[in-house]
């Protein structure tokens, strides 16, 4: 194949902050947990249903667990971030990967997003809206003086070029 | 969008409010009545003592009584005016709550009249704005009662006000000198019954009946029935249900095709927004704001494509998730094919899928290993259909010959997976990104750039090793996503960096 046939869209400038792989680890973990204890607890207490929820609960533990032994990793590899001078750029993904364009022309929210976990890690994710229900881009584990300096930078750039957006 | 506000204490107090008109109390009483009359009268006529036909005619007495009561006091609490900026709603006696639309965020206003509001001469309006749909419960508005001159009249102010930035039409259609766009054509009938309601009608129409059968505890009549004409005709049982099942469907069609499109007609009034009347019993008329429109979708099924017909809609903003249910926003039915590109690009105002047809644009060809892709899809469908028959024969006995069935679809499933490929296509010609897929429901989707609000390449792993990717374009109209099935990686690198002009994400490091 010719160029630029073959090549995918180039990796965003910024990688996310190292901190983001404890966190989706931890996030990860606390996922497991609760699939093993919303399965096991039922399991011994009451015996009818042990096979079917040992075997359930079972089933659902394999399939979380990719997102503790590798995707945390693979998810550092992968996500990466950028503010163009004209567009807000993001690729993430672990198992397949999305490239996310928009344009601050089309922004029509930008927010940075803390939930209790981020906090302890000192992170935060941020949001960028425009007015498709399917556009939004959110990037996950910036540190959180980062995501702050984005959304204000953000703030000013799509205030400038402020329309209807549709 | 809908700011809560004290609309008392504004400044615009000089325009007065207005109430719907008190006749809707009537119209939930007399709704109320045709479902209970004939119910009471089942419930008489039949067997008094049948509890399931007793709780029936409870209820629905019950709500003959209480939806009168809620629509009167709906009368009392509901009140609109127009003020020079601003759609204004309130609702509420003790606690009022109000809504404000800006007139210039009316995209779509939609006038519905079912049986009863017209014999009373009342119609709902329901006014549709650009948020977003599926996040904002409130981008509609509705005013559910107006006497009929009254919703007219209101319309034509609410478009007029809200189309000042109508571009021109760049192209000028065939249109009539009194506007008319097109009307209806009987023979589009065939459409409607050779489409999905040749499927679902039987199904919908026995549900119907068995839930009125049940209602009046009757239910077991119509499954003993049904179960007695199976044992007599005992092998053309099949042969007779499929026959009945296409002929309910058929018929289930027409009668939907002559009840909802009844006295069709389009228009292009002279600001530029299109107005949808029709109706047989329930009249609707929708009325679409050209400069909303930002491109159209162009679907078959496999029997309506094989009678030469196709469906066109207009990818539109601000048509609320309610419009979307209930289809008061159809603007046109299945036609001709050639009917539905004409109609398609005079809404667009642009001959975009006319060009298609005559070759000015051509679509791009995917990659091969679109076609490897489309067809391992269908062969590993086939696949899952082999297992199930297999463990079937396994552990509950089936007969060993129902396996020869994945085998014989076999051939049919790579053929149906070229065909898929076959299907695949797109381009990007003067600001205009044209789509097209689908080996059973075929669809042609043509976007405006200017309507693109973002662009999204995705790869799994499968696409990584063959080279491709798909191209999610996003927008604020129509269904917010729009795809290009397994485009080469590049191209769509190349498609994502032009419809959001950011050319920085296209490297040429590869060559």
């Amino acid at each position: 194949m010719t160029t630029p046939a073959g090549t995918p869209p180039r990796p965003p400038r910024h990688q996310v902050d190292p901190r983001a792989v404890r966190y989706w680890l931890t996030s990860g973990l606390i996922s497991l947990v609760t699939v093993v204890v919303v399965a096991v607890v039922p399991a011994l207490l009451w015996e009818p249903v042990r096979p079917w929820f040992l075997g359930i609960g079972g089933l659902v533990a394999l399939l979380v667990l990719p997102q503790v032994l590798v995707a945390p990793w693979l998810r550092y590899r992968t996500h990466r971030w950028e503010a163009t001078e004209t567009a807000v750029y993001s690729r993430t993904g672990w198992w397949g990967r999305e490239w996310r364009i928009a344009p601050l022309s089309r922004v029509q929210t930008v927010e940075a997003k803390r939930n209790v976990l981020h906090q302890a890690f000192g992170l935060a994710a941020v949001s960028v809206t425009t007015a498709s229900a399917q556009g939004a881009i959110v990037i996950q584990g910036l540190d959180a003086t980062v995501a702050d300096d984005l959304v204000a930078a953000l703030t000013t750039a799509t205030e400038s070029t402020r329309g209807d957006a549709t | 969008m809908s700011t809560p506000s004290d609309p008392t204490r504004e400044p615009t107090t000089e325009v007065p409010w207005e109430r719907l008109d008190v006749r809707i109390v009537l119209a939930a009483f007399l709704g109320a009545l045709v479902r209970l009359v004939p119910a009471a009268l089942a419930w008489w006529f039949f067997d008094q003592d049948d509890t399931a036909a007793r709780v029936t005619v409870a209820v629905l007495a019950a709500v003959a009584l209480v939806h009168p009561a809620n629509e009167a006091l709906k009368y009392l609490k509901v009140r609109y005016r127009i003020t020079p900026g601003e759609l204004q709603v309130r609702k509420g006696l003790l606690v009022r709550s109000a809504h404000s639309v800006p007139l210039h965020r009316i995209r779509t206003v939609d006038i519905t009249s079912p049986l009863i509001h017209r014999l009373l001469g009342l119609a709902v309006l329901t006014v549709g704005t650009g948020s977003n749909l599926m996040s904002d419960p409130t981008s509609g508005v509705a005013l559910a009662g107006l006497r009929a001159p009254v919703a007219a009249a209101l319309r034509s102010r609410l478009a007029n006000e809200a189309e000042l930035a109508s571009p021109p039409a760049t192209v000028e259609q065939p249109v009539r000198d009194d506007g008319t766009v097109v009307e209806l054509r009987w023979a589009w009938i065939v459409y409607a019954m050779s489409g999905v309601w040749l499927l679902v009608g039987a199904l919908s129409v026995g549900g119907t009946l068995f839930g009125m059968a049940s209602a009046i505890g009757r239910g077991d009549w119509l499954t003993n029935g049904v179960a007695a004409a199976a044992t007599a005709l005992g092998v053309f049982a099949a042969v007779v249900g499929l026959v009945v099942f296409l002929l309910v469907g058929t018929v289930a069609g027409a009668v939907t095709f002559v009840t909802g499109w009844w006295g069709y007609r389009l228009v292009r009034e002279p600001g530029g927004t299109f107005v949808a009347s029709r109706g047989l019993l329930t009249t609707r008329s929708f009325t679409a704001d050209r400069a909303r429109m930002r491109g159209v979708t162009l679907t078959s099924s496999p029997l309506v494509r094989l009678f030469g017909g196709g469906l066109a809609r207009p990818v539109m903003t601000g048509v609320s998730l309610r419009q979307t249910m209930n289809e008061s926003a159809a603007l046109l039915p299945t036609t001709t094919h050639d009917e539905a590109v004409r109609l398609g690009d005079t809404l667009l105002g642009s001959r975009l899928l006319q060009s298609l047809d005559d070759g000015t644009v051509r679509l791009v060809t995917h990659p091969p290993a679109a076609r490897r892709r489309a067809v391992a899809r269908w062969l590993i469908a086939d696949a899952v259909v082999a297992g199930l028959v297999a463990l079937g024969t396994a552990l509950w006995g089936w007969p060993a010959w129902l396996l020869a069935v994945p085998v014989a679809l076999l051939p049919l499933c790579v053929l149906a997976g070229r065909a898929a490929y076959r299907a695949l296509g797109h381009a990007l010609v003067d600001d205009h990104l044209y789509l097209r897929r689908g080996v059973v429901i075929r669809r042609t989707d043509v976007l405006e750039v200017r309507g693109i609000s973002g662009a999204n390449v995705t790869q799994s792993p499968v696409q990584r090793w063959l080279g491709l990717a798909h191209l999610v374009a996003t927008t604020a109209a129509g269904e917010q996503a729009y795809r290009a099935v397994d485009v080469a990686v590049g191209d769509a690198t190349v498609l994502a960096a032009a419809l959001t002009a950011e050319s920085s994400v296209v490297t040429f490091t590869g060559a």
